[in-house]
C-alpha cells in the first residue's frame, strides 16, 4: 500500500486516512438534527427519534445499481449518510477511462469487476458499513432478489435497464378493490441520470407516482441519420464513422460481430472512417468522436454524477425516515449555464402498461377463454372499446385475433378454462384491440378465490 | 436539545429561494441573500455546512438552512402517505412463493407489451406473410416474407428478419433482408434504406407500418436515395436494362459487382 503513494494516483488520499476521518465525534451530528426533531416539513408518519438512525443502519437494506460514475457516488453518501446495509449490482469491469470520475477506482483496478472493488473501498473507509458486491446483469437476478431490498436506488445509463427494472419492481406491485395501492406491496426506486452537464433525479413510488414507463415517451429519440445519406452523401465525420459501424463492417468483416468494448474493432472502425472522411474531404473524425458516435457517449461531468447523486441519497434517506416529505417528483439538474434546478410534477398515465391497476372483472372460476371474451365484449365499461380482442397473460398469448398463423396456433385455448391458462389465480389479462389506442389491462378476479390470493375485497 | 425549528414558519413570508450567480458562483438566494453555494454540494453533511462555511456573512438562521433543502429537494409530498417498508405480507407472500418452488410471472418489457398489440392487429395484404421462428410467446423476433405481385420484383420472395427491442416505440425495429436482392435500396448485406426504419421512426408507426413501407419498396425502388450505387444507377439510367438485371439475380444470376 505504501508504495503506490504518489506513485500512480497521487492525488489519491491513503485509505488510513480516510478512515479516522469518518469515525470522528459528531459523525451522526447532521443526520441527528434530521432525525431526532420535529418540524412542519416532516413526511407523513414521521417519528423523531434515536431508533430511527438503527433502522437505517440494521434493518434498511438499500440496493444500488450500477458501480459507474453515479453508482460510486451513490455508495459513499449512501454510506456516509449511515445506511449500514448496502447491495450493488454492475454487470462492468472498470477501464482506464472510468478513472477520472469513478473514484473508488485505481489504476491497479482495471479489468477487476466495478462491483467488487466499490464494495471493497467504501467498506474500507466508512466504518460499519456492510457493502455487498453482485457482478451479473440485472435480467440475471430472480426477481426475488429485488423483493429482498426496502429501496432501490437506480445509477444506470440506458433505458433499457431502466425499464427492466422498472417492470420488475412494478410487478410487485398490487392493487386493492378500489383502485387504490396495496400500501404493503409498495417498493420505492429513487432513479438518478447524468448526461454531460445535464441530470435528473426522481422519486418512483409505484403506484402513487409516475413510474418510468408512465413518462417514457418524454425521452428523446436517438438520433440516426439516414442509411443511404450515409452511403452516398456523408457531409459529418459522423456520417462517416455511422457508415464503416453500419455499413462497411458487414461488408469488410462478414460474420464478425462487432463488438463496441473490443478495441481492436474499435480501431479498425476509426480508421476506416478516417480514410473515408479522406475522401469526402470531411475533417473532424478522431479515435475519441468515434467511441462517441458508435457507443453513443456523451462526456460524463463529476459535479453532475455528484449533485445528482446527492439529490438521490437524500431522497432515500427521506424514504427511508420520512424526516422530510419527498420530492415531488422529477428534478431536473442543468449545469450548462450556471446551474439550473427545478422539481416537477410529472403525471401517472392511468392506463400505464406497467403500473396501472387494471379493470377489475369478475368472473366464475370455472369459465373457458372464449367466455371470458363474451364477457368482456358484453362489459357495458368496454362498449364500443373493443370488438376483436386478443389476450394476453405477460408473454404468453392466449388468444390472438392475428395474424392467422397465431391465430390458429392459440384458437384452442378459446376452449380451455381460463383459471387454468391463468396458473389457477386471478390477476392481469392484456387485451388489445383494433378499436383500442393503447392496451387495455384487465384484473381478472375469480368469485371464490380468497380474498388473499386474488386481490379482490 | 432545544427545538428551535419548532416554531420557524418556514415559508411563510419567505421569499421563495432562487438559485442565482453570485460572483461567477452558483448560489441560492433568499430575498436576496445567498445562503448557499452549489459547487460544492455532494453529501448530506456538505448541504448542511456549506452556507455557513464558505459564505460566512449568510444569515445564520436555522430556517434558512432548511428552506435551502426544501428548495433543493422537493418540499411537497409524495402522496400524504407513509409506505410501508418493512412489509409483513410480502415476507409471508415471498416465503409461501418459495415454498411452492413457483417463481413468479417474468415480467415482460413495455417492448414486449406493445409488440403483443402490434402483432395482434396486423393487417397483412396476401402478398405478405409472417411466421415465428421462436415460437408464438416471442414476438421480439420474427420474420415478414413478401411476394410481390407486380412491378419489377414480381414473383420473387424476398425474407425479412425483424428484431424488436425492448424499449421498442422508443426505437425503431431493426429490420435485414435476408434474401440476396438486386435493389436500388437495399445492399448486398441486406440493410434497408427506408426511412422510417431510421431518421423518421416515430413511436405511433408500427410493424404495420413498416411492412407497407417495405412493400412500397418493391413497387417503387427510389433510384434517388441509393444504398445499393450500381442498382440506383441502371435504374435512372435504363429502367429496361434494370427489369432485365432483377429478373437475372431472381433466377440465381449474378448482377453486376458489390455495391463497395
Amino acid at each position: 500500500m505504501m508504495k503506490r503513494k504518489g506513485e500512480d494516483e497521487p492525488w489519491a488520499l491513503e485509505p488510513e486516512a480516510m478512515a479516522e476521518t469518518v469515525d470522528l465525534e459528531g459523525r451522526w451530528r447532521d443526520l441527528d438534527r434530521l432525525l431526532l426533531r420535529p418540524g412542519y416539513i416532516v413526511g407523513p408518519g414521521f417519528e423523531p427519534g434515536i431508533e430511527l438512525r438503527d433502522m437505517i443502519k440494521d434493518d434498511c437494506r438499500v440496493l444500488v445499481i450500477g458501480a459507474g460514475g453515479l453508482g460510486c457516488e451513490l455508495l459513499k453518501d449512501l454510506a456516509l449518510t449511515g445506511f449500514g446495509n448496502i447491495e450493488v449490482i454492475d454487470m462492468d469491469t472498470i477501464d482506464v477511462s472510468n478513472l477520472n470520475r469513478q473514484f473508488l477506482f485505481r489504476m491497479r483496478d482495471v479489468g477487476q469487476p466495478k462491483a467488487k472493488i466499490a464494495a471493497e473501498r467504501v467498506m474500507e473507509r466508512v466504518k460499519g458499513v456492510n457493502v455487498v458486491p453482485h457482478y451479473c446483469r440485472i435480467e440475471d437476478k430472480d426477481p426475488f432478489f429485488f423483493r429482498g431490498f426496502q429501496i432501490i436506488v437506480l445509477g444506470l445509463d440506458s433505458l433499457e435497464a431502466r425499464s427492466y427494472i422498472n417492470a420488475v419492481v412494478c410487478g410487485f406491485l398490487e392493487y386493492e378493490s378500489d383502485g387504490s395501492p396495496d400500501l404493503t406491496t409498495i417498493k420505492p426506486m429513487v432513479d438518478g441520470g447524468t448526461e454531460g452537464f445535464k441530470g435528473h433525479a426522481r422519486v418512483i413510488i409505484p403506484g402513487l407516482t409516475p413510474c418510468f414507463q408512465c413518462s417514457m415517451w418524454l425521452f428523446p429519440p436517438q438520433v440516426t441519420f439516414p442509411l443511404c445519406t450515409l452511403a452516398e452523401t456523408p457531409r459529418s465525420p459522423a456520417h462517416c464513422i455511422e457508415y464503416v459501424h453500419l455499413i462497411q463492417w458487414g461488408q469488410d468483416r462478414p460474420g464478425e460481430t462487432f463488438d463496441a468494448d473490443n478495441t481492436e474493432h474499435m480501431k479498425w472502425i476509426f480508421e476506416q472512417a478516417a480514410r473515408r472522411a479522406e475522401q469526402y474531404n470531411i475533417n473532424g473524425v478522431t479515435y475519441i468522436l468515434t467511441q462517441g458516435v458508435v457507443k453513443n457517449i456523451i462526456p460524463a461531468i463529476a459535479s453532475t454524477n455528484a449533485i445528482v447523486a446527492a439529490t438521490c441519497a437524500l431522497e432515500t434517506l427521506k424514504i427511508a425516515t420520512m424526516c422530510s416529505k419527498g420530492m415531488d417528483v422529477f428534478m431536473q439538474y442543468t449545469g450548462t449555464d450556471g446551474v439550473y434546478m427545478r422539481t416537477f410534477q410529472n403525471e401517472k398515465d392511468p392506463n400505464c402498461v406497467v403500473c396501472s391497476p387494471g379493470v377489475p372483472v369478475e368472473v366464475e372460476p370455472d369459465i373457458t377463454l372464449k367466455q371470458f371474451i363474451d364477457t368482456i365484449l358484453k362489459d357495458s365499461r368496454f362498449e364500443n372499446k373493443i370488438s376483436m380482442p386478443s389476450v394476453s397473460l405477460q408473454g404468453e398469448n392466449l388468444y390472438m385475433q392475428a395474424p392467422p398463423v397465431l391465430e390458429e396456433e392459440t384458437r384452442p385455448n378459446l376452449e380451455k378454462a381460463l383459471r387454468t391458462l391463468m396458473n389457477g389465480e386471478g390477476g392481469i389479462l392484456n387485451i388489445n384491440d383494433r378499436k383500442l389506442k393503447g392496451t387495455l389491462r384487465v384484473q381478472v378476479i375469480f368469485k371464490d378465490v380468497d380474498m388473499d390470493a386474488g386481490g379482490c375485497g | 436539545m432545544e427545538d428551535s425549528t419548532k416554531n420557524l414558519p418556514y415559508l411563510v413570508g419567505t421569499e421563495q429561494p432562487k438559485v442565482v450567480v453570485v460572483n461567477s458562483f452558483p448560489a441560492i438566494t433568499i430575498n436576496s441573500t445567498p445562503v448557499a453555494f452549489l459547487s460544492y454540494v455532494t453529501t448530506l453533511r456538505d448541504l448542511l455546512t456549506v452556507p455557513f462555511e464558505i459564505f460566512p456573512r449568510a444569515v445564520r438562521d436555522e430556517r434558512y438552512r432548511l428552506t435551502t433543502l426544501t428548495c433543493l429537494f422537493g418540499g411537497l409530498p409524495c402522496g400524504l402517505i407513509m409506505i410501508k417498508l418493512f412489509s409483513v405480507k410480502q415476507k409471508q407472500k415471498e416465503a409461501a412463493e418459495s415454498a411452492n418452488g413457483r417463481a413468479p410471472v417474468k415480467k415482460q418489457s413495455p417492448g414486449e407489451l406493445r409488440v403483443q398489440k402490434d402483432i395482434s392487429e396486423l393487417n397483412l395484404a396476401k402478398t405478405t406473410s409472417i411466421s415465428f421462428p421462436n415460437g408464438k410467446d416471442n414476438l421480439l423476433n420474427f420474420e415478414i416474407t413478401i411476394r410481390p405481385d407486380e412491378g419489377y420484383y414480381q414473383g420473387g420472395t424476398f425474407v425479412f428478419t425483424f428484431q424488436i427491442s425492448q424499449v421498442y416505440p422508443h426505437e425503431a425495429p431493426k429490420v435485414k433482408c435476408k434474401t440476396k436482392v438486386y435493389h436500388p435500396n437495399i445492399d448486398l448485406e441486406g440493410n434497408v434504406c427506408l426511412n422510417i426504419l431510421r431518421e423518421d421512426w416515430n413511436p405511433v408507426l408500427s410493424v404495420n407500418s413498416i411492412i407497407y413501407g417495405l412493400q412500397y419498396l418493391f413497387l417503387d425502388p427510389n433510384p434517388d436515395d441509393p444504398l445499393n450505387h450500381e442498382a440506383a444507377e441502371v435504374l435512372r439510367e435504363n429502367p429496361r436494362q434494370f427489369e432485365n438485371s432483377v429478373r437475372r439475380s431472381m433466377a440465381g444470376g449474378y448482377v453486376g459487382g458489390s455495391s463497395e
